[in-house]
């Protein structure tokens, strides 16, 4: 989701900044904590595997195609802070690497998609996976990539109400919730089938072995 | 310096990677592993560097046993990791310094010396890479980086050297290079490879891991490659329909 | 030090072009980054625009069209909004190229070491996918279904999944091997 810079008031992105901060210590020493030695090379190589999965062009119907995230995948199969960390470095790498900027949007970012998206996928994979493992697996991907892109959305939304001139005029996203949530989230809702596929496809294959 | 008793070592629920290998490591001694793909030579050199530990036997360094208990102890480690080093069959494992200065850095400082630069510079310089020193690793050609790892793993001064099929990846002017300084080395060396044709220039010892993961054989180098059936045992030689024996040299 | 201070002012310039909303202010910003590049400034202003260009012209569009409508239309927000996007994805360019991020970074040899060791596996890594397209290019006949393509994008991210991971344990040992884990005890 990349918002170029310039769209979000600091009375969004600075309070997202410092929540993320102390999210991401936090996460760091859970990760410790449980992984000890590992955590260094493990975190690096999922942060370059999720960073060159998402240059996976997957095909859609209507000759499109889309790009996957694999963060429900990583949240399955190593928990929300790996994921959460991981998709934060990946956000960082891109920003840094590819198209410089998005410094702004990062935090919110690696909130929604890394945090919030991870932990939505977790949770509708352990709901579901007594019933069914195969809906699971789809619900954790599609799940991971709506709710972001509500948060998004929400993000977008806002910024009228919070951040304009005396008189109305907007200073940073001009356009409020009731045209930012549909412009959003509704192509998402196909998006997030394609990701739930994958995730379904690529568990089956590695899900195994990974978790022993 | 150097004594494997009766070690033997299987991941898990895995089957066995090494069989009851015994041996012993004097001073200065030059010894070739050799053994076809699967024998267990990573694993070998894993064991006698502390990163993998024996299911069964014991593994000991100038009479310490090597554990995982022992190496808990923060003095002992330091000690016997600065004595002891491994160079991987792949550099990019072992790459993780932003610069190949900072790579190279990276043993020294832990040595708590006090003229860093000098050491690192001297180092790059014996290997021949002392115009990368500001460069990342990422982008530099196989042998380079192997020459990194080399100068960051030599810049702890070890006594033994422990190297993974180092010209597996590596083009024939590289792998003469390699070959002459590890000749110059004075250091202990172990150096694992299947290609026989190499194996002569590496060392004077040999140990062959046959496919059954066992020690077949544990001497003279130049014996050892006398010997076609015990060459075709351990499948590092092949046997054309033509009813003669040649060495290839395959990389 | 020296890129740690830049990308210490580079922060707080981020914060002062978007707490600012001056239409003059912002646009000189936008002259001054452009006019320090020097002779990159075209290669920059090629590579910032593609990355904005579209966004910001669809969302300025659909502001006119909604406020004109209505006869609301700000034309200062068009050039605040269009302004501040560009001084800050300009500004962020030149910071890119100038500084050596790993070395501002330095504060956290922890986020260094993630890093380059990320970095190093995505050449890595990509180096396995672009082969992996060719071979699939180099057996493909005809044109595939889609339940062909995601059974081998699925086969390709399972085996990167494997061998990312049998390259963390490999690294793992290294940096043991190396003394890394015994310092940070």
């Amino acid at each position: 989701m990349h918002i170029p810079d310039g769209f979000i008031s600091p009375k969004v992105y600075v309070p997202a900044y410092a929540g993320a901060f102390a999210l991401w210590a936090w996460g760091l020493r859970r990760m410790r904590v449980r992984l000890r030695e590992e955590t260094i090379p493990l975190l690096a190589v999922l942060t370059a595997l999720v960073f060159v999965l998402m240059t996976i062009a997957l095909p859609f119907p209507g000759g499109t195609t889309i790009h996957a995230t694999g963060v429900a995948l990583l949240a399955v199969l190593f928990g929300v802070w790996t994921s959460f960390l991981a998709t934060t470095l990946v956000l960082l790498m891109q920003a840094l690497l590819l198209g410089a900027g998005g410094i702004t949007a990062l935090p919110i970012n690696a909130l929604a998609i890394g945090l919030l998206g991870a932990t939505a996928a977790v949770a509708g994979y352990r709901c579901l996976r007594g019933w069914n493992e195969t809906a699971a697996l789809v619900a954790a991907g599609w799940l991971s990539v709506v709710l972001p892109a509500g948060v998004v959305a929400l993000t977008l939304g806002i910024q009228p109400l919070i951040a304009h001139a005396p008189d109305g005029t907007p200073r940073f996203f001009p356009f409020g919730l009731e045209v930012t949530l549909p412009a959003v989230v509704l192509p998402h809702l196909v998006v997030g089938v394609g990701e739930g596929l994958l995730t379904l496809f690529v568990y089956r294959l590695v899900g195994r072995w990974v978790r022993g | 310096m150097i004594t494997v008793e009766h070690v033997s070592f299987a991941f898990p629920d895995g089957p066995p990677v090494l069989r009851d290998v015994s041996l012993r490591v004097r001073d200065h001694d030059r010894i070739v592993l050799l053994g076809t793909n699967g024998s267990g030579k990573s694993t070998l050199l894993k064991i006698l560097n502390g990163l993998l530990y024996p299911t069964e036997g014991t593994y000991r360094y100038r009479d310490q046993v090597i554990t995982a208990h022992t190496l808990r102890d923060a003095a002992f480690a330091r000690r016997f990791r600065r004595q002891v080093v491994y160079l991987f069959q792949s550099p990019d494992a072992m790459l993780f310094n932003p610069t190949v200065g900072d790579e190279i850095a990276f043993g020294v400082r832990q040595l708590g010396l006090a003229d860093i630069d000098d050491r690192v510079h001297g180092w790059a310089e014996r290997l021949g890479i002392e115009h990368l020193l500001s460069r990342p690793p990422f982008h530099l050609s196989g042998g380079e980086k192997q020459k990194v790892c080399l100068a960051a793993l030599l810049s702890l001064e070890p006594s033994v050297l422990l190297l993974d099929e180092p010209t597996a990846q590596l083009d024939p002017r590289s792998t003469g290079w390699l070959v002459d300084f590890l000749g110059d080395l004075e250091v202990t060396t172990i150096v694992s490879t299947h290609n026989l044709s190499l194996a002569a220039e590496l060392g004077e010892r040999t140990w062959i891991l046959s496919e059954d993961h066992r020690l077949i054989f544990d001497g003279e180098l130049g014996e050892a490659l006398k010997d076609r059936d015990l060459l075709l045992q351990a499948n590092l030689m092949h046997a054309h329909r033509h009813r003669h024996y040649h060495i290839h040299d395959w990389d | 030090m020296r890129d740690r201070i830049f990308l210490g002012l580079y922060l707080l310039w981020v914060v002062l072009l978007t707490s600012i909303h001056d239409v003059r202010f912002l646009g000189t910003a936008v002259v001054a980054v452009l006019l320090l590049s020097g002779r990159r400034a075209p290669g920059l202003l090629r590579r910032a625009l593609g990355t904005f260009l579209w966004f910001n012209l669809a969302v300025t569009l659909a502001y006119l069209l909604s406020t004109l409508v209505r006869g609301n239309t700000s034309w200062s927000f068009v050039a605040l909004i269009n302004l501040r996007v560009a001084a800050l994805t300009f500004s962020a360019f030149w910071i890119t190229s100038r500084i050596n991020i790993l070395s501002a970074l330095s504060f956290s040899p922890t986020l260094v070491y993630l890093l380059t060791i990320a970095y190093s596996q995505i050449i890595t890594l990509r180096r396995v996918l672009l082969n992996s397209r060719e071979a699939l290019r180099s057996r493909t006949l005809g044109p595939l279904g889609f339940g062909d393509l995601y059974r081998h994008r699925a086969g390709v991210g399972a085996f990167l999944f494997g061998r990312g991971l049998r390259d963390a344990t490999e690294i793992t040992q290294a940096m043991r091997s190396r003394g890394f884990f015994d310092d940070h005890r």
